[in-house]
């Protein structure tokens, strides 16, 4: 027997199957490296040649929950902090014991993240999205700061390999991935393909 | 809870502290010192750091100034912006034309849209349905919490086609707007706002069907109020008391002071000293002839005697002014037209300039003074919150003697909903509430 449909579901239908992935660049545009995710979008935004949705989001909030609704996968590009060289690029599905990134906290204006926002999507009987994120290794993320040079290679690296990971993402399940994957700073191999 | 000596006259002392209000704007918390049943202190701790912006604002260029106090909130953003192009367009003689006029009243149905919508369901109707959260409310209330997230959405979509994106918009400047959107733009949300209307008419009845607390302190409310419209833009201060003045001399009638225990300055009346109430139950108790039609008519058949003395509605205000603005948004989209200049020319002079508009949680004051350059030499910013703190602390004053016989995490709680009733803006950073009790 089928899963009955979800309040959500009876008013805006079921998730579309094979819909397009939509990209969520998170982050503060004034805080150095931590702008990273919106860049990154930014730049694919600019150059206009991904079929993927482009969506920058400078302050999350509640706002988390609209961009996790209809679509059947979501990249989030946000800044990480685990200790790695600046420029690191971490490809981790969510949810994810491995790193914590910063989208899983609360640490936006409004005390609501990803696991706010989940939690909030499960309890409204919303149908989840496959999610990974793509972390940045930070290198600084002060007030007013520029990017650092580490964060902008990795800039550089993510938008001329950007096909490349859309590929890899859309045949995630085939190609069985299923943990975190980590490429140094300089690494043009990313992601893997 | 319990009673305990203390000292040599040995008389019953109990102090409450809230360390973190929850679901609020910002870092506060509350504290409380209870003698033989009294009350005898009672001070909200505002302990976020000073942000200066007033000072940041002096030597910068006007036209920046729209920009930069738009960044004072991710909530309200629009009222700052709109604050400052008007009381920066008293300091340069700038009349924008009617197109303008509407095009701006338009951006504040956003705001207000998202603002209202945000607090009504996902920050006050917990307190009201007995959850700690939305999260916990939406496993039993899903279709509410689906009906609050596209009304809230439906705001940020009109934000973003006015202001260029939905979080500190970026198309405003003083004397009109840098660009504003083509009709076919607009005309898209028609219908989104025409399921709005209807839908905050529901929850109009939904929120007026609550349970209140009995609670009705003899306030003074203060708004903005215009001749023909509900207010938001424009243009004089008038209260419930029959204060009726002109922007110019609000720091005449009203007086911000720093009191110790808060980062925040306090506002009260100059001449008596006393607390002061501004917010949508204000807005609505002194301009509730000036509702749109449908508005006025959810607000006369929920069941609640306008006006109302009991801060508990104000959730329910709040849903007549959601009404409100879908219903004055959808008129104002289908009357649009673009312009074809999207902001008036001026000389720039030397000069001084006030404002006061209607953020959604109430009054926000601002005045300019700018020299021959166009520099800002001056600034002051009254916002709605800190006008709303000596209230606040009035009101908990008056409430704590009614419950202190509730268990310690009950009054917490009840402590919590009644500062939500303002909607302060010190942030919604946590979900929880830590009391204390000391006994001595």
């Amino acid at each position: 027997m089928s899963k009955p449909a979800s309040q959500y579901e009876r008013e805006h239908g079921a998730a579309k199957a094979g819909a397009c992935l939509r990209v969520v660049g998170l982050g503060n545009p004034y805080a150095g490296d931590d702008s990273v995710g919106l860049e990154i979008v930014n730049r694919l935004r600019a150059r206009g040649d991904t079929e993927c949705e482009l969506v920058a989001l400078a302050r999350a909030g509640v706002a988390l929950v609209e961009v996790l609704r209809d679509v059947e996968a979501v990249l989030l590009i946000d800044a990480v902090s685990s200790g790695s060289p600046a420029g690191t690029l971490h490809l981790i599905p969510l949810p994810s014991a491995e790193v914590e990134p910063r989208v899983l906290v609360s640490l936006s204006s409004h005390g609501w993240g990803l696991a706010e926002t989940l939690e909030l999507m499960e309890a409204l009987g919303r149908p989840f999205p496959r999610l990974a994120l793509l972390g940045v290794e930070v290198e600084t993320v002060e007030p007013g700061a520029p990017r650092s040079k580490e964060v902008e290679a990795a800039i550089d690296i993510v938008v001329s390999r950007f096909s490349a990971l859309w590929e890899y993402l859309a045949g995630a399940e085939k190609n069985g991935w299923s943990g975190p994957l980590r490429f140094v700073p300089g690494d043009t191999t990313f992601p893997g393909l | 809870m319990t009673t305990s000596p203390t000292g040599p006259s040995a008389l019953p002392l109990r102090t409450v502290k809230v360390e973190n209000l929850s679901r609020v704007e910002g870092e506060g918390g509350l504290y409380a010192r209870i003698e033989n049943g009294k009350v005898r202190e009672v001070k909200l701790d505002i302990f976020e750091p000073p942000r200066f912006f007033e000072a940041f604002l002096r030597g910068r260029h006007f036209q920046e100034v729209p920009d930069i106090t738009a960044r004072i909130c991710g909530i309200c953003p629009v009222a700052y912006q709109m604050s400052s192009v008007h009381a920066l367009e008293a300091a340069l003689g700038v009349t924008p034309g009617p197109e303008i006029r509407a095009l701006r009243r338009l951006l504040y149905c956003g705001e207000w849209i998202e603002s209202h919508a945000l607090h009504i369901y996902l920050l006050q109707a917990p307190d009201f349905l007995g959850y700690d959260s939305a999260i916990a409310m939406a496993a039993d209330h899903a279709k509410e919490v689906e009906q609050g997230l596209r009304l809230k959405k439906i705001g940020n979509d009109l934000l973003e086609i006015l202001g260029g994106r939905a979080t500190h918009p970026v198309s405003v400047c003083v004397g009109g707007f840098y660009k504003t959107p083509r009709r076919a733009e607009l005309l898209k949300l028609r219908s989104d706002l025409e399921w709005g209307m209807e839908a905050s008419i529901a929850t109009v009845k939904l929120v007026s069907g609550l349970k209140f607390p009995d609670f009705t302190p003899d306030y003074e409310f203060v708004s903005v109020s215009h001749p023909d419209e509900y207010p938001m833009n424009e243009r004089k201060v008038v209260s419930s008391t029959g204060i009726d003045i002109e922007p110019a001399e609000f720091e005449r009638v009203f007086l911000e002071e720093h009191v110790e225990h808060s980062t925040a300055l306090h506002s009260k009346r100059a001449d008596n000293g006393k607390s002061y109430f501004v917010g949508p139950l204000a807005r609505i108790n002194l301009n509730f002839e000036k509702l749109l039609p449908r508005a006025k008519e959810a607000a006369k058949t929920c069941g609640i005697a306008w006006p109302s003395r009991n801060p508990f509605q104000g959730i329910v205000a709040r849903a007549v002014e959601l009404v409100h603005a879908y219903e004055e948004a959808l008129a104002l989209v289908d009357a649009y037209q673009q312009p074809a200049r999207s902001r008036a020319e001026f000389r720039v002079h030397a000069g001084e300039g006030s404002a006061a508009t209607e953020a959604p949680r109430g009054v926000l004051y601002h005045r300019y003074r700018i020299n021959d350059q166009g520099l800002v030499e001056f600034a002051k910013i009254v916002p709605p919150t800190a006008q709303n703190y000596r209230r606040m602390e009035d009101d908990l004053r008056l409430y704590l003697p009614g419950i202190l016989d509730r268990s310690e995490p009950e009054i917490a709680r009840a402590c919590e909903n009644l500062v939500r009733n303002y909607d302060p803006c010190i942030s919604c950073s946590t979900h929880f509430l830590k009391l204390k009790l000391d006994r001595e």
